[in-house]
């Protein structure tokens, strides 16, 4: 066992079938719902990430919700099976360092009550009150912390952490922990540049938007880091969607029938984050995922009447339109619960 | 939902060109010796070094080094050269893989890197599931006999890995049926 693993979780893993996954009525009222209008236009839709938003899931930048400890969990059962989704380049330890400090002093400031850093000096004590655990180390010394910085902090967040190097005019993979992750492999992107992970993005419109990515991220500055909120529909609330197990939650997707998707359709928000590191130069890319199923966004009429204009409106020249083979059904189970009437603007609950 | 098979990460193999240079070096392995040799011919007053990765060392010629020997002259060689350094690779994809990751990690920027495959045009690809190398693969679904799944071959290529992602699919999927020309066995 490595000293940055956690060891008080729980034994069942919610997010693996037979699947025990539920929000709560507050945790439905945090979601954060992707759409901001009642069509979704293709592109890089980045804004700061400030501590501003409509919900609660946008305010903090480590997000720590609910389902902490079941996701953790499943992370420590993801990675027992496949150790190749944790790779981290040896060039890359200093932006593990970065990485550690910009998440520690983020959790302790937004959730105080949860998480304590103490300084002193290159001393650092780090107390995850969830976890109820604490380390002590010196600051730079993987020695003293007893493993790899950016494993031992990656462990301790909800969401997917990447590690991009920046050199010859481009971002590459050379580091990360990824057990969220939705149709694409860490190990094999591991080493790529921008322009090849994104290879699989095809339509001219998309790889204009892959490239104008690139130039927004290269030109971001430490301390102002940009969100960016992407979708999708799934049969099951598997976090786990890698291409390493897609024999297994592929056919998932085909068994849904339409007369389940209140309890087994959900609607996944993909929050992706990119932070400038200090030290390193290197980028900090997260992506944290949430999930609400039909039943639970029919609890706010304004999302669900959203959903349904939004899916009869999706450019059929995107990426996103064409891996939707149940787009016609959603919208048939939507269907009555849109009135018609007017939403508000903004993401928000009404 | 459908995975999409092409992608833009699939190297640029292209017939060699010299470029612009202080120093040109040449790679290849055995089944680029000949691309090599013609293209070295034309090579004028350029300063050139030829390196060649020999599969029988002991029969090799005086520049020939085996796999470990050629990776470490390789690096230094690119290690010790000038900014201006181009690289010509011509070899098998495998070979092509590897040069120009351990170019990159030399150093060399893609600009200044050309590959031309040699031999029969496959490429090696990963199993995405058990991670099998299947080397090199000339058809476009296959069967790991590793996690026992055919596989369709994805165009989306690591460098790193030097092949190809090859992704599991069933055999009731219509590509499978297009792509094979019969029905799974």
């Amino acid at each position: 066992m490595l000293a940055g693993r956690p060891l008080s979780l729980p034994d069942s893993d919610a997010f693996q079938a037979p699947y025990a996954y539920a929000n709560s009525p507050a945790m439905v009222r945090r979601f954060p719902y992707p759409f901001a209008s009642d069509t979704y236009e293709l592109g890089v839709h980045a804004e700061q990430h400030d501590g501003t938003g409509e919900t609660e899931a946008f305010r903090a930048l480590f997000d720590i919700d609910e389902h902490y400890h079941q996701e953790l969990a499943n992370r420590r059962d993801v990675l027992a099976r496949d150790p190749l989704r944790l790779q981290v380049a040896p060039h890359m330890r200093q932006a593990g360092w970065d990485t550690l400090e910009l998440v520690t002093t983020s959790l302790a400031r937004d959730f105080p009550d949860r998480f304590e850093l103490t300084r002193d000096g290159p001393r650092w004590t780090w107390r995850n009150h969830l976890l109820d655990a604490a380390w002590t180390f010196e600051f730079g010394s993987a020695d003293s912390l007893g493993c790899d910085p950016f494993e031992f902090i990656a462990w301790q967040v909800q969401g997917d952490l990447v590690l991009l190097d920046q050199r010859d005019d481009n971002l590459w993979i050379d580091g990360g922990m990824l057990t969220q992750g939705i149709g694409w492999s860490l190990d094999f992107s591991l080493g790529m540049n921008w322009g090849e992970w994104h290879g699989p993005v095809a339509t001219p419109r998309e790889r204009a938007i892959v490239e104008r990515g690139l130039h927004m991220a290269m030109a971001l500055t430490v301390d102002n880091p940009i969100r960016r909120v992407t979708w999708s529909l799934q049969a099951t609330p598997r976090l786990d969607r890698a291409m390493e197990t897609l024999p297994e939650w592929l056919p998932e997707e085909a068994a849904l029938q339409p007369r389940d998707f209140g309890r087994r359709l959900f609607l996944r928000t993909e929050f992706q984050q990119l932070h400038r590191l200090a030290r390193s130069n290197a980028m900090l890319f997260c992506i944290r995922h949430y999930m609400i199923s039909m039943e639970q966004l029919l609890l706010v009429p304004k999302w669900a009447r959203r959903l349904h204009r939004v899916l009869a409106t999706l450019d059929p020249g995107t990426e996103r339109y064409r891996a939707m083979t149940n787009r016609q059904d959603v919208m048939d189970w939507l269907a009555p619960h849109d009135d018609g009437a007017p939403t508000t603007p903004g993401r928000g609950p009404d | 939902m459908a995975i999409s098979t092409t992608s833009l990460s699939r190297p640029d193999y292209h017939a060699l060109l010299w470029k612009t240079g202080s120093a040109h070096l040449l790679v290849c392995d055995e089944t680029g010796r000949e691309t090599i040799d013609r293209f070295l011919a034309s090579a004028g007053e350029r300063h050139v070094t030829v390196l060649v990765l020999a599969s029988n060392p002991g029969k090799a010629p005086r520049n020939a080094a085996s796999l470990h020997q050629f990776d470490r002259a390789f690096s230094d060689l690119v290690a010790r050269a000038d900014m201006g350094l181009q690289l010509y690779a011509c070899g098998a994809p495998g070979f092509l893989g590897r040069v120009t990751r351990l170019a990159r990690e030399a150093g060399l920027v893609s600009d200044n890197i050309q590959a031309e495959l040699s031999g029969v045009p496959a490429l090696a690809a990963q199993c995405a599931h058990c991670k099998t190398i299947h080397d090199p693969v000339s058809a476009e679904i296959i069967w790991c006999d590793g996690c026992s799944h055919w596989l369709i071959i994805r165009q989306h290529y690591s460098r790193r890995l030097g092949a190809c992602q090859a992704v599991w699919i069933e055999p009731t999927d219509p590509d499978f049926l297009r792509l094979r020309g019969e029905a799974a066995p």
